[in-house]
């Protein structure tokens, strides 16, 4: 809360799931701007400023990718790799958000570099929790240098 | 050659030898014998001619001189002589008679057979006689007769007279002239037979003589026999040994030879179990063999196994992974909507109550899709109809049949092929392959254009290789490979499960063959091919 316009970026493939985080995330105002992508290589795209996203003050670098791990073109540990290998970008703290809660998946993200592992919860209570905590604990709490 | 045969011909050998032997000096000694008789009888014959001559010498003087005056007291006068003055009285009275050859000579040989114990016979026979004394006895009158024949003048021969081995010898006694003094009377001419001379002379001393000369003959000749009969029995014996060894040798020989036999047959045996054996033992390396090259099909096959359980483990895990997070992924959106929905039940936002309801909807249809899907997969995995033949074309058009209505809507245009071939397998599975493609084919068309369809074969290096071309969105070369993943969808948004292609890649496989994609790029179409080995009857 220091004033920063915040920026997360929700890599996610099923438009479902992108709605119910988005709304989560809109009912606790945590970021002022949230953009989906819906696949891998638009994650990409969009992190490397190319394409259609090539603007930076209309898809600036996100304060937070929220990414899912099954994703369409690219996947989302390649994602996370390219993400963290690069010097610019991997400061960004990538918080995985999945259905899944395979074993590999979660020893390979932290191997890849993730900031978090979270597994979707089913019950909406715990849901919603979990997309409240998250944004004040990443956006709010959480020291981030820039 | 066995033994007792040999000793019989060798015993018969030395029996012939000694007999052979013994036939020689027995022929020498009898020609000896006969020598030796023939010596005798010649001794004696040239003795009885010696008498002979003597005799005759007298005689022929006392024929020349006319006879011999002799003393009538000493001697009778021969009554047989008839010639004048046989008895004369000399002037002193003494009273002498005329003794002639024939008369003196028997005188002589008178006093001869008075004087020795086995006297020689000598008188004067004739086949005329003018003394009967001196008539021939048979041999005597025999021998006579041929001397009147002229054939022989001199016989001799041995005969026995008084029971004693005589020799008489006799020669024709020839009329001279002196003869005829006395003899003229009886018509004798000179030249004439007139009788014999025969003297017998005794033989036992001879004989003696010859006996003495046999004995000592004999003796020689038995100690030859003897010195012969040792030799051939020594010889005899030492060729016996000889041979006996020989046969020994032989024996021995001829068992080495059957040892040798045996040895061989032995070894022949041996050879023969060998070669069994070697045959036996090869019999066994090749079915070892042959169980090595079964254990490493065996373990090639099980390889493969091993490989295709790795593989079935990995898409598995892969499934279940999947399943878990799709199947996750509408469960999430539908508890979750249905908490919003109740938020928004409360909170009366009618806005928010029919878009929760329609991402509950959506979320189920998707959840369904995704069971039928699932379904479909274990099927085409598990559920196998029996392998039938079917040609290409027949196959197409029931696939076209089937799809008849989706084709109808979307308007697509299907080329279809023009060669033919038999296909043999599970024909649902088959068909399966096409009715997909043709569906993607459909499902990703670009909607600027009519989407068009070639379905056909070609043959690529005598293999056919099946393909499906569209003019529809196409595939970034990029996602070539990631399209056949199971659940893999390139976009989100597009129905399905993205499960289509994923199990076409299985089917072909089971078949096995392979499948892969050729396309441009985004917008330029894209033509999938594919091979089904075993499923193509080559023609």
């Amino acid at each position: 809360m220091n004033g920063h316009p915040l920026t997360i970026l929700l890599v996610e493939d099923n438009p479902d799931h992108a709605v119910l985080v988005m709304r989560n995330l809109e009912d606790f105002k945590v970021a002022n701007k949230i953009i989906h992508v819906d696949d891998g290589q638009a994650a990409l795209d969009y992190l490397y400023g190319q394409g259609e996203y090539a603007d930076r003050l209309r898809f600036p670098i996100p304060n937070l990718i929220l990414l899912d791990l099954r994703l369409p073109k690219v996947d989302g540990l390649e994602v996370l790799r390219e993400v963290k290998e690069n010097a610019e970008l991997k400061s960004i703290p990538v918080v995985i958000l999945t259905t899944s809660d395979a074993e590999r998946d979660l020893v390979r993200a932290y191997e890849f570099g993730a900031n978090s592992f979270l597994t979707k919860p089913v019950d909406f209570q715990e849901f919603t929790n979990l997309m409240r905590d998250l944004g004040f604990y990443w956006l709010a709490w959480n020291k981030r240098p820039w | 050659m066995n033994t007792p045969g040999l000793m019989v011909h060798i015993r018969k050998y030395g029996l012939c030898l000694i007999l052979v032997w013994t036939c020689i000096l027995a022929g020498f000694l009898l020609l000896l014998v006969n020598e030796y008789r023939e010596d005798t009888i010649t001794v004696a014959t040239r003795e009885a001619r010696d008498y002979h001559e003597l005799n005759l010498q007298y005689r022929r003087w006392g024929a020349k001189v006319g006879g011999v005056y002799v003393a009538t007291d000493k001697v009778v006068p021969n009554p047989y002589l008839t010639v004048p003055d046989r008895d004369v009285t000399t002037g002193s009275g003494k009273s002498l008679t005329l003794v002639n050859p024939a008369y003196m000579t028997r005188m002589v040989f008178e006093i001869i057979r008075n004087e020795t114990k086995h006297p020689i016979i000598n008188r004067l026979v004739s086949l005329k006689p003018l003394n009967p004394a001196n008539a021939p006895n048979a041999w005597e009158q025999e021998t006579l007769k041929l001397f009147e024949k002229r054939e022989v003048r001199e016989r001799s021969q041995v005969l026995t007279i008084e029971k004693r081995p005589y020799l008489q010898f006799m020669a024709a006694f020839i009329t001279e002239e002196s003869c005829l003094k006395c003899h003229a009377h009886q018509g004798y001419q000179v030249g004439d037979v007139r009788g014999g001379m025969s003297i017998a002379i005794p033989m036992s001393g001879y004989l003696a003589i010859e006996a003495d000369r046999k004995n000592s003959l004999f003796g020689s000749f038995a100690l030859l026999w003897a010195l012969g009969v040792a030799g051939i029995a020594v010889s005899s014996n030492k060729r016996h040994m000889q041979e006996m060894r020989i046969v020994e040798k032989s024996v021995g020989l001829e068992q080495e030879i059957i040892k040798r036999q045996q040895t061989q047959e032995h070894l022949e045996e041996q050879t023969v179990k060998l070669e069994e054996e070697i045959s036996e033992r090869q019999q066994i390396q090749e079915q070892l063999e042959e169980q090595a090259a079964m254990l490493e099909e065996e373990t090639a096959e099980r390889q493969q196994a091993v490989q295709e359980l790795q593989k079935k483990n990995v898409d598995m895990e892969q499934f279940i992974y999947t399943v878990s997070h799709d199947l996750r992924t509408p469960l999430v959106t539908v508890k979750n909507f249905l908490g919003f929905l109740e938020n928004d039940l409360l909170g009366d936002n009618q806005k928010r109550v029919s878009q929760d309801f329609q991402f509950i909807h959506c979320a189920a249809d998707k959840m369904k899709l995704l069971l039928d899907e699932l379904l479909d997969l274990a099927r085409s995995d598990h559920v196998e109809t029996p392998a039938v033949r079917i040609s290409f074309k027949d196959m197409l058009a029931e696939v076209l049949d089937t799809m008849a209505g989706v084709i109808k809507g979307s308007q697509v245009s299907i080329d279809l092929p023009e060669t033919d071939l038999m296909l043999f397998g599970d024909r649902p599975r088959l068909c399966q392959i096409w009715q997909n493609l043709i569906e993607n084919a459909i499902k990703y068309s670009r909607e600027d254009r009519i989407p068009r369809i070639e379905i056909g074969v070609q043959q690529v290096n005598g293999e056919p290789v099946f393909f499906v071309k569209d003019n529809g969105i196409g595939i970034d070369p990029h996602y070539h490979g990631k399209v056949f993943k199971i659940f893999e969808k390139l976009d989100p948004k597009s129905p399905g499960a993205g499960m289509g292609l994923s199990m076409i890649r299985r089917i072909v496989e089971k078949c096995g063959g392979r499948i892969w994609v050729e396309s441009e790029g985004n917008g330029k179409g894209s033509c999938f091919y594919f091979t089904l080995p075993l499923a193509v009857i080559q023609s």
